[in-house]
Order: C-alpha cells, then structure tokens, then sequence
C-alpha cells in the first residue's frame, strides 16, 4: 500500500458496475499499514468442517519461525464487532483481504468473493461469511509459486480445504479450531497432482463412504507404486553391475522381483507404520464380516477389507457406518504419510 | 405547468394532486431536491442495452409514467401557487418515486448539450407529476413503500432515512439526531447517532434486528403489512425515538459502571480503554446500534402478539436493574464476551440477544419483566438456543 498510512474504506465494484464503499473500522488499530508493500499478498479460501465463529483466527507460519500469513473468517473482514481491534497484525492481515478483494472485483475478478456479491449493499454481502480467507505475505514463504501444490496437503491434514460449490464439503479428516494459537504448515513430500485432488477434493466431498475407501486406497496404490519404483530401482542396479550372473544369482534376483511384484508385500512395506486408530477401526468392521485373522499386518487389514469391498461388495452393504470410520482415520494416517517425518 | 386532478387519499390523510409539467421545469425542481439529499445518490445501472433503449425512447417522445413527489407544506399551499412551490420551494419536496427516471433525464440533458435542437424539443416536452400534499411522514413511508414495487425499490431503511433526514442536527424534544462521524457528541445523553435510530425504527418495522439492507419487494411488503397495523395520526419514529431515549434516560440514572481499579469516573471513555469491557457503563452498552435494533425488532414482535403493546405503553418507569450495579456490569460484559467467542457473526449474535433481552424486559409473562440482570441472563440462554 505504499505511502497509505492509513485506510478510511474500500470500493467494491459489483457485476453489475454499482460501487460499494465498505468502511474500515475507525477504532482499528493501523500502524503496521504504513509498512505494507501491496501486491505482495495472496488470499485464498479454505473451509473447515463448520462456519467458524467470527472472533476466532490463526497466526500462520508456513515454513518459517514467524508469521506470514493469517487466516480469518469472512465474517471477520472489516467487521466492526471483531474484538481484535487492537491487534495492529490482525488488523493489518484483514485489511489486505479486503483490499486483495476490492481490487480484484474493479478488474472484473470474483473468486474470493460470495456468490452474493452482486447485490451486495454491505461486507457481509460481498465476503464469504462461512469460510476463512487464508492471507500469505508470499516473499516470505519458500514456495509461494506451487502453493497450492505444496501445502495443501498440510492444509488439507489441519481440516482446512477449499470450499465446493454448495459451501463446506462433509468430510473433512479434522475440524479447524482457529483458536489464535499458531498454525504450522509445511511442505508435503512431492505428490502427483490427481494424489492431490483425491485428499483435498474428492474425498472431503464424497458423500458414499464406499467411494470414499475407493478414492483413499488410490493413495494406497501410489504409496504402493512409489514403494515398488524404489524396489525396482534397487533390483535393476544390482542386475546391470553384475554383467554376468550366475545361474544361482539370477534365480535371486527373479525371486526378488517376484516378491516386490506380490501385492500384499507391496502393501506391506508401503502402510509399514501401522496406525491404532485405522488399525481399530479395521479390525471392527472384520469383526462385523466374521473375518477374523489374528495374523493379519496393518496393511494386510486395509488390503483385506479393500477386496471385500472389490470382490464381495454386498457384504460390506450394511456397514457403512464402519467404513465410513474406517476411512476417517485412513484418512488422516495417509495424510500423515505424506509429510515428512 | 397545470393542476390538472385533485383527489383525497383518505389512507394517509392527504391530497393527491396530479400536474403537467414541462421537462425543463421538473429538471430544475429535481436537480435540487437531489443536491441537497445526500440519501438519495443512488444510481443503479441497468444493462447497457436497456439504458440506450430508455434514452432512446424518452428522446423519442415517449410518455414516461408520473414520478412522484410528496409536498411537505400544508394543503392549499400548491394550489394556491403551483409555480412559486416548484421554483422556489424546493426544500418542502421529497422524491418517492422516479429516482432513476430523472437521472436518466438529467443524463440526456447533459448528452445533448451540444444539439440545441434536439435538447430545447426534448426539455419542452411535458410530463406528469404526481404530488401529495400536507402528508405526514408516516403517511410518505407508506407511500414510498406501496409505489416502490419495480425493478429498483429502495430499502425501507433508505427510504426512512430520506425522510427523517431533516431531523438531524436539530433538537426535537431534547433529543438531537447528529450524523455517524461525530461519535463524541453521539455519547452525550439525549444525542443518538441517526443512522443507529433508522436502524432501530427499520427492525422495528421489519420485526428483524438483522441489518441487511437487502431492498427487494418481499422486505418492502412485510413492513408495508407492519406498518398497515400502525395508527395513522401519531408517527411511530416519534414514539419509537421518544421511548427509547426514555430508556436510556433511565439507564443514565442507574448510574451503572464497570468495576475497574483505577476508575476514573469519565462515563464518556471508550471500551477499548478498558480491554477487558465491552461496555464501560450501561449508557456505553445500551447506546451501541445492535441495542437499538434489538429494541426495535423486540418491540415490533411483542406487537404481534397483543396489539395493545406500542412504544407510549411500555413501563419505563418501573425498570430495574436486579442486582448490584457493580454486578450488573460485570455479568453483562461476561455475557457478552461468551456471546463473542462463540458467534459466527458477533453482530448478529449481539443483535439477537438484545432483541431477547428487550423482549423479556418489557414481556408481561416472561418472568423477568423490567428486571434487567435477570433479562440479560434469560437473553443470553434464548439466544444461544435459538443459534447464535
């Protein structure tokens, strides 16, 4: 904002060319305006599995020790009832969403805004008011080009996604409490793009939990397939250094690939870290199907329960209830996965 | 120009009187009446094609049907001198209808200043008026509200506002309405923020304390049926502001303050002096605009219920706090930040819970009548079973 020391409100051009001019609260505390370079902040939206209550917010620190960015629910933005007033940094963070979006609605440029926006008379008409606005101050984040390829999945592992149509998707693997303790977000591991639309689009909108289990054990076959690419690797090293195998030599390594080809050791060695919460919730829908194996491995649990579902799809028919919590905490153990450790 | 009809509307006590006017006359008429009304600098954009098409046609001759005009002056007054009231008396006149017709005529004005021609033929055309005369203000919002069923209508609210407008700045009854940026003078006793008491008067109509100023027909119509159950011959934003300030009269009196150690005693210093108080004294929570348009959606409801309830009927003087003032305060501002914590917005949370607030105060069987500690706690409860 250059040389503003001082923000008094902001113009909002709806659809149809009407201006609005939305104040900003004359008891903000504005000190840190002075020193905001406009243009380098970008604000997203992001639901958590409720609207969240207007006075609650989170500092937000991605990759870094201090905070750059903030994340603040719509009903929030230069609402004159938040009790935050005197917070110069929250008031700074909520003054660029407004002007990230005021400016945007000038060019023609909707996205940030509520669909209600074009009769909008007032902020609560022109701010989503059941979503957080997610504010990141981009030259201070490491990866602020990728954004959304590389944290996502940490926003998604906090219960923060982005909105569908109809608002808030309904499953979510937690709910966000922006309860102003500060929100850590880091990158993922390098993920394929259709990886992350199956976390942070597909499954929190998938209303079947059967469809759910589908869209998560895809990430259970990726996991599967990065784990054999590394296996494969390893094997095809060995084969190319040793320029003339012996017969006894050969029959080992076939063996070995044989056995990194076989599915369940591929599931095995790809869900190696059991997780007690899955694992329970595995173990009680089995119960339900009278599958009982005390032998069964973590993985070997998941792999079981993914060929019922394949192969015998009417006996899982009337446990939704069990799949659907299975798949809430398979959900959140993926996601986990796919950070680092 | 020429009066060319003349007839009573016995609804709202009032002559209708319909005049031929050159296009030219009625520019200069409306050219002041929008100078100097602030509230009603509000263009709304049609599509281009339909606002080409409508300049099009205007140009064209095509009669455009009367806007309307309300004649503040007493009867008599236009028939006695119809062109001395439409070129001097400008003042007494309010636009009820025709708002975006005349900016379109003042817009081709503008357009064809450079064709001599085309503008002297298109400002000696003639249009119709249609004026009512010696009509009260209650009588206009009525007016207002049943004429603006078109494309455009205007909010209740902003209609209130347009004609309330001349109440600002000037003491009525003791009471003084100052406009939003003189926050001091809005705390001082028997001074209101204007745009608060349209607010209140508009939840009372609308029996909401919601402000969304949303101006579309249904809004319109529901406190055109509100406003259909009010007696004609008083004007309810009379009562409605005389009441209220008696209540913050007595609220004054209470003489309620928050608790602090090193209290100054200045009843006029801001919350945010103290962080840990919403409201610093009961002047300071009672005169917020959420207060106001609780009050007013309360009372609008209580209505409702038993008709005999209207602002003049409410027990003012039989209030009482219920408690220790001390504990009062303290309770309330504790009420308030578990509202704020928990609300998804907290200006509707805080609104809704004053609107339960009034309505257990001043509800016969609510078992806290007139007693305010037991009301607000009683609000807090409702409000947050109702969802805040």
């Amino acid at each position: 904002m250059g040389r503003i020391t001082r923000v008094k409100s902001f113009a909002f051009r709806r659809p149809d060319g009407v201006l609005i001019y939305i104040p900003v609260p004359k008891h903000w505390d504005q000190t840190l305006i002075p020193r905001i370079s406009r243009g380098g902040y970008s604000v997203r939206t992001l639901v958590t599995a409720s609207p969240p209550p207007e006075a609650s917010f989170s500092p937000v620190l991605i990759e870094s020790k201090s905070t750059n960015g903030y994340l603040i629910p719509g009903s929030a933005i230069l609402s004159p009832d938040t009790p935050h007033h005197d917070d110069a940094y929250y008031c700074a963070y909520n003054i660029i969403a407004a002007d990230v979006i005021c400016r945007s609605s000038l060019n023609g440029e909707y996205r940030q805004a509520s669909k209600n926006c074009v009769s909008a008379t007032s902020r609560d008409l022109i701010f989503h008011q059941d979503l957080f606005y997610l504010i990141t101050w981009d030259s201070q984040i490491p990866a602020a080009k990728s954004f959304d390829k590389d944290y996502s999945i940490s926003l998604c592992s906090n219960g923060l996604v982005g909105p569908n149509d109809d608002g808030i998707p309904g499953w979510l693997c937690t709910s966000h409490n922006a309860d102003r303790s500060p929100l850590r977000i880091k990158k993922s591991l390098e993920l394929p793009d259709y990886a992350i639309t199956i976390l942070c689009s597909l499954v929190p909108n998938a209303v079947n939990p059967f469809l759910r289990f589908f869209y998560l054990y895809q990430i259970v076959e990726y996991l599967m397939g990065r784990d054999f690419d590394s296996r494969i690797t390893g094997l095809r090293q060995d084969f190319l250094t040793n320029q003339d195998p012996s017969m006894v030599e050969l029959r080992e390594i076939v063996k070995k690939f044989q056995k990194a080809a076989n599915e369940e050791t591929r599931i095995n060695s790809a869900l190696d870290t059991a997780c007690i919460h899955t694992s329970a919730a595995a173990d009680a829908l089995l119960d339900k199907l009278n599958i009982a194996d005390e032998d069964l491995t973590f993985a070997g649990k998941i792999y079981r329960v993914r060929n019922t579902l394949f192969h015998d799809y009417r006996r899982l028919h009337d446990y939704d209830s069990e799949v659907s919590s299975l798949c809430q905490n398979l959900y959140s153990y993926l996601l986990a996965r796919l950070m680092p450790s | 120009m020429q009066i060319k009809s003349i007839l009573e509307d016995n609804k709202v006590s009032a002559k209708s009187i319909l005049i031929e006017i050159s296009i030219e006359d009625y520019l200069g008429l409306a050219k002041q009446i929008y100078k100097k009304n602030n509230f009603q600098r509000r263009r709304v954009r049609s599509s281009k094609n339909v606002y080409s098409l409508l300049k099009a046609d205007i140009l064209q001759g095509c009669v455009m049907p009367p806007v309307v005009l309300a004649y503040t002056k007493p009867p008599g007054t236009l028939e006695y001198d119809l062109q001395d009231a439409i070129h001097k008396d400008s003042e007494h006149f309010v636009l009820l209808d025709g708002l975006q017709r005349s900016l379109t005529l003042m817009e081709i004005e503008a357009e064809t200043a450079s064709k001599a021609d085309i503008q002297q033929a298109f400002l000696a055309r003639m249009m119709r008026c249609e004026i009512y005369e010696g009509i009260n203000k209650i009588g206009i919002l009525y007016r207002m509200l049943t004429l603006n069923t078109g494309q455009t209508p205007m909010s209740v609210r902003h209609q209130v506002e347009i004609m309330y407008q001349e109440y600002l700045d000037v003491p009525f009854q003791g009471i003084t309405l100052i406009r939003e940026a003189d926050a001091r003078r809005a705390r001082q006793p028997n001074c209101y923020n204007f745009k608060d008491v349209i607010e209140g008067l508009n939840a009372y109509l609308d029996r909401s304390e919601t402000p969304i100023d949303r101006g579309d027909i249904l809004e319109n119509i529901s406190s055109l049926e509100n406003l259909a159950k009010e007696n004609d011959k008083r004007d309810v934003f009379n009562d409605f502001l005389i009441t209220w300030n008696r209540f913050i009269g007595k609220i004054v009196l209470f003489d309620l303050k928050y608790p602090c150690e090193n209290d100054t005693g200045d009843a006029n210093d801001d919350a945010s002096q103290d962080p840990k108080a919403w409201g610093t004294t009961g002047q300071q929570i009672f005169k917020r605009a959420q207060a106001i348009s609780g009050f007013g959606s309360a009372i609008g409801l209580l209505r409702d219920e038993d008709s005999s309830i209207s602002f003049v009927t409410l027990d003012m003087d039989n209030l009482v706090v219920g408690a220790d003032g001390d504990e009062f305060m303290l309770e309330f501002n504790d009420l308030i930040s578990a509202l704020n914590s928990r609300a998804k917005r907290i200006g509707n949370a805080q609104r809704l819970f004053f609107r339960q607030f009034f309505k257990m105060l001043f509800w016969n069987d609510s078992g806290t009548y007139l007693n305010l500690y037991r009301s607000a706690k009683e609000a807090f409860t409702s409000a947050n079973r109702i969802g805040i």
